[in-house]
């Protein structure tokens, strides 16, 4: 087996997919699944309430002792349900993690832990009235404990005040206020239509061959299903209109500063789109290690304590996070705002882009043995319908030209900006 | 030479100019994967003339500062270096340790030598001395807005009052004002060196063409002895004050149980047999499949994502917290202590096979990615044992070490409790939004 392993999709049922990775180098297997459905309101807060309650046991496995007992049985695998928001999608992410048998005495592992996946999602008993009940003030607080994370905090209100009205703007964990109405049952059918209709998508990595696990998975994953998937509204990037401010004031020493931009850039599946361009622009402006921002802004001037950029691909927004002092804000805006107007003039170091190739390069042809960054590479490859490896898309990459950025960097144009502050 | 074998695969060790050298080589493996390790950390505060016997204190803090301005060299920070070759680089301190770990693909030497550069070639100067100062100054401003780390500190000061364990490995903004470029100078004459430095490496390489890349990266760096001697670190026992409270600027009430160790001062295979035997009593009686778990998880004492235990387990201190977000602080300090007291010889004995086949996944995960591998050969050589003795400690564990440490850690007499409880106004304000 080549050392970065080999990738393979199949479908094996309508909208239900298997991306296998077999690679050698692990020693133990894992497994996501994740069924996405458009985000929308209020829909948005019955996805967040069933994930919780799927958490909540099986009918093999009624309660949590009985569920948590069975896997650390599974010699302590790792299992953990999310709700996140990629792109405009909504995903419930399932992950589960066990050891290679190989490194054991024992067999069946793997089977054992696909067959409780399946159960999690089509044999759910927590959705009685009174676990719901109890996983809504839940949910409600973790949507609260957000808060004490600043930078979090700050990053999910200028999304929020920012894409309004889009599905972008909205939290993948739901908005309590829906969360009184939701009824256990209601919420059960709700469930399982999703199951049935919602694009599913299962991805394997390991030391696991296709032959060995397509068959597991077709008798496990295959159920009625819709024969077509429900798809977010197409969406054309959006045009900032009306630069805004929002400031809120909070108990915090440190300011947290914000800025939301446009980019007008897609993410496509034909190959074609300027996402390479914009993914280079990123790292150069604010990504990792010694970006534009982070020399001129925190370096030269000391305006922030740290400061970066990152792009939502799927979104097309680019924000700019950095944490400073309350009375700096408006320097800092003008500034980051001057960096971008430096990019836009077309102001380009042969060496500062080498510098940002160099990173892709190291991310994406690492991405082989960095099994979240390549399964979340592989998802986002699966929602747009592409089918790009990261080794053609650091080849797009390695095609940009200056002229490419200079047109990345005209068309960022800055749309909300969301300031934390103290008293 | 191979010292080890661990999971099907070699573990090699070798002395390099004084410099203790673990590496797991791992053909065909694209990520690369180092960690060097310095033994100096916030508690060690004190230094030692070699002729007079004089002993000088250090501010508190020097340690990270040191660790910070490693980052300047006279051509701009080195990370811009590394990351022209791909690489990543990372430096932390903590009460014990400085440790800058390094991930790449391609070009690992080139790597390696910049690793060696970075901690070992120091340049101070005058300015960059008072800019740094600010930077942490800062950096401890913005700690206060992190109430769960404030809680952790405050509730060290609840087990061991006066001791440097308690501070924050930053300093204080008066002491970082002591912190000038002759005593830099000084401490990193007297830690940096090969003696009281580990290297730790894993991915795809030539284990003799890196030897001899580090030794002539030695080679290049080496100094003479400095006139200070560094302090050996003294056991930190325990002395718990029942109960600490906090207002912080927190969504709902935080709740952190330490318990300090009285059988402190372990190393070697008793060290991590110690650690382990925490692991699983914890486990056995608060973890997710315990009486306990279920019971408060069902009547919301506890959240699950938000509740857990950890074990700090070193040759010189050992404590536990547990603990997370509650809304009834007493009820859950008084939970926690009736599990812990409820196990007895026959409830351990019925559970440990379920935590030992757990605790037995967890350690196989530990030795997967590069960048884990070498935190685990780090960890052991700093606990004074090889890898493989995490899993000879696993297979000889039995109940009696359970038995132990429930007695001698986890009981009352043990306990500082830490209750942080929000405070006055933080409820999300009306935004105040406008337009330009």
């Amino acid at each position: 087996m080549h050392a970065a392993g080999e990738f393979t999709r199949v479908q094996f049922a309508d909208g239900v997919y298997l991306h296998l990775h077999s690679i050698g180098l692990y020693k133990t297997i894992r497994v996501d699944v994740c069924l996405s459905t458009p985000l929308c309101a209020p829909r948005h807060s019955l996805v967040a309430l069933s994930s919780r309650l799927l958490a909540r046991g099986t009918h093999k496995l009624p309660n949590v002792q009985s569920l948590n007992r069975f896997i650390d049985d599974l010699y302590g695998a790792h299992y953990s349900v999310q709700v996140d928001r990629l792109g405009e999608y909504q995903v419930i992410h399932l992950c589960l993690e066990v050891i290679d048998e190989n490194f054991l005495g024992e067999k069946g592992i793997l089977a054992r832990g696909l067959t409780f996946l399946r159960d999690v999602l089509r044999d759910g008993n927590g959705f009685q009235p009174d676990c719901l009940e109890r996983e809504k003030q839940r949910l409600a607080r973790q949507i609260a404990d957000g808060f004490n994370d600043k930078l979090g905090y700050a990053q999910r209100r200028c999304s929020e005040e920012m894409c309004r009205g889009e599905p972008t703007g909205l939290s993948p964990l739901g908005n309590p206020a829906d969360f009184a109405a939701v009824q256990a049952d209601e919420l059960w059918a709700f469930h399982r239509e999703r199951t049935a209709a919602d694009r599913l998508d299962i991805f394997v990595s390991g030391d696991v061959r296709l032959e060995q696990i397509h068959p597991l998975m077709e008798s496990l994953f295959t159920w009625k299903r819709a024969a077509n998937q429900p798809q977010p509204p197409p969406q054309r990037p959006r045009r900032a209109e009306l630069r805004r401010e929002v400031f809120e004031c909070q108990a915090v020493r440190e300011a947290k500063v914000v800025l939301g931009y446009r980019t007008q850039v897609a993410y496509g599946a034909d190959g074609t789109d300027d996402y390479p361009a914009l993914a280079l622009l990123n790292l150069m402006l604010g990504g990792d290690g010694p970006s534009r921002l982070f020399k001129h802004l925190r370096e030269e001037e000391g305006l922030c304590y740290y400061i970066s950029s990152h792009i939502e691909a799927l979104s097309g927004l680019l924000f700019v996070a950095a944490g400073i002092e309350a009375t700096a804000y408006p320097k800092v805006r003008d500034k980051v705002e001057q960096e971008l107007q430096t990019l836009r003039a077309g102001a380009f170091d042969c060496r500062e882009i080498e510098a940002a190739r160099y990173l892709v390069r190291a991310r994406l042809l690492g991405l082989a043995e960095d099994r979240e960054g390549f399964f979340r590479y592989q998802l986002r490859e699966g929602l747009i319908g592409g089918n790009q490896s990261p080794e053609t898309l650091w080849q797009r990459i390695e095609q940009v030209g200056v002229e490419d950025l200079t047109r990345m960097a005209g068309g960022i144009v800055a749309d909300t900006a969301f300031l934390l502050h103290g008293t | 030479m191979i010292a080890d074998a661990l999971l099907g695969e070699g573990v090699y060790r070798s002395h390099l100019g004084g410099l203790d050298v673990w590496a797991v080589p791992r053909p065909g493996s694209r990520q690369k994967a180092a960690v060097l390790y310095i033994d100096y950390g916030s508690v060690d505060l004190h230094l030692r003339a070699r002729d007079s016997r004089q002993v000088q204190t250090t501010p508190a803090g020097t340690a990270h500062f040191l660790e910070h301005r490693l980052f300047a060299k006279p051509y701009g920070d080195i990370t811009e270096q590394i990351s022209r070759l791909g690489g990543d680089v990372n430096a932390s301190t903590s009460f014990t340790s400085t440790i800058f770990s390094l991930t790449c693909i391609e070009h690992f030497a080139d790597h390696l030598a910049l690793l060696f550069e970075l901690a070992l070639d120091l340049h101070v100067l005058p300015d960059g001395v008072a800019q740094e100062r600010e930077i942490i100054d800062h950096e401890l401003q913005i700690s206060c807005d992190d109430p769960e780390w404030i809680g952790f500190l405050h509730g060290l000061e609840g087990l061991y009052q006066n001791s440097p364990l308690a501070w924050d490995m930053a300093g204080t903004r008066e002491s970082i004002g002591q912190i000038d470029e002759d005593m830099l100078t000084r401490c990193h004459e007297v830690f940096y060196r090969p003696e009281y430095m580990g290297l730790y490496l894993c991915g795809d390489f030539d284990v003799e063409a890196t030897y001899a890349a580090v030794e002539s990266a030695l080679l290049k760096y080496s100094r003479p002895r400095s006139a200070w001697d560094r302090v050996e670190r003294p056991v930190v026992l325990p002395t718990p004050q029942p109960l600490g409270a906090l207002a912080l600027p927190v969504s709902r009430p935080y709740t952190l149980l330490f318990f300090g160790d009285d059988k402190a001062g372990q190393s070697g295979r008793d060290l991590l047999l110690r650690e382990l035997a925490l692991e699983l009593a914890l486990d056995i009686a608060l973890g997710p499949a315990s009486d306990f778990f279920a019971a408060h998880y069902e009547d919301g004492l506890i959240d699950g994502d938000a509740f857990g235990a950890e074990v700090y387990a070193e040759q010189t201190f050992c404590f536990c917290t547990v603990g997370g977000y509650t809304q009834q602080s007493d009820r859950l300090c008084e939970k926690i202590n009736a599990a812990l007291a409820s196990l007895d010889e026959r409830a351990v004995a019925a559970d440990l096979g379920r935590a030992k086949r757990k605790a037995y996944g967890l350690l196989l995960r530990a030795w997967e990615q590069a960048e884990e591998v070498v935190d685990m050969l780090c960890s052991a050589a700093v606990s004074g044992a090889a890898p493989s003795v995490y899993f000879d400690v696993h297979e000889q564990i039995a109940v009696g070490d359970i038995l132990d440490v429930l007695e001698s850690c986890l009981s009352p007499t043990h306990l500082s409790a830490m209750q942080c409880s929000p405070a006055s106004v933080l409820r999300p304000l009306v935004p105040t939004g406008r337009a330009e």
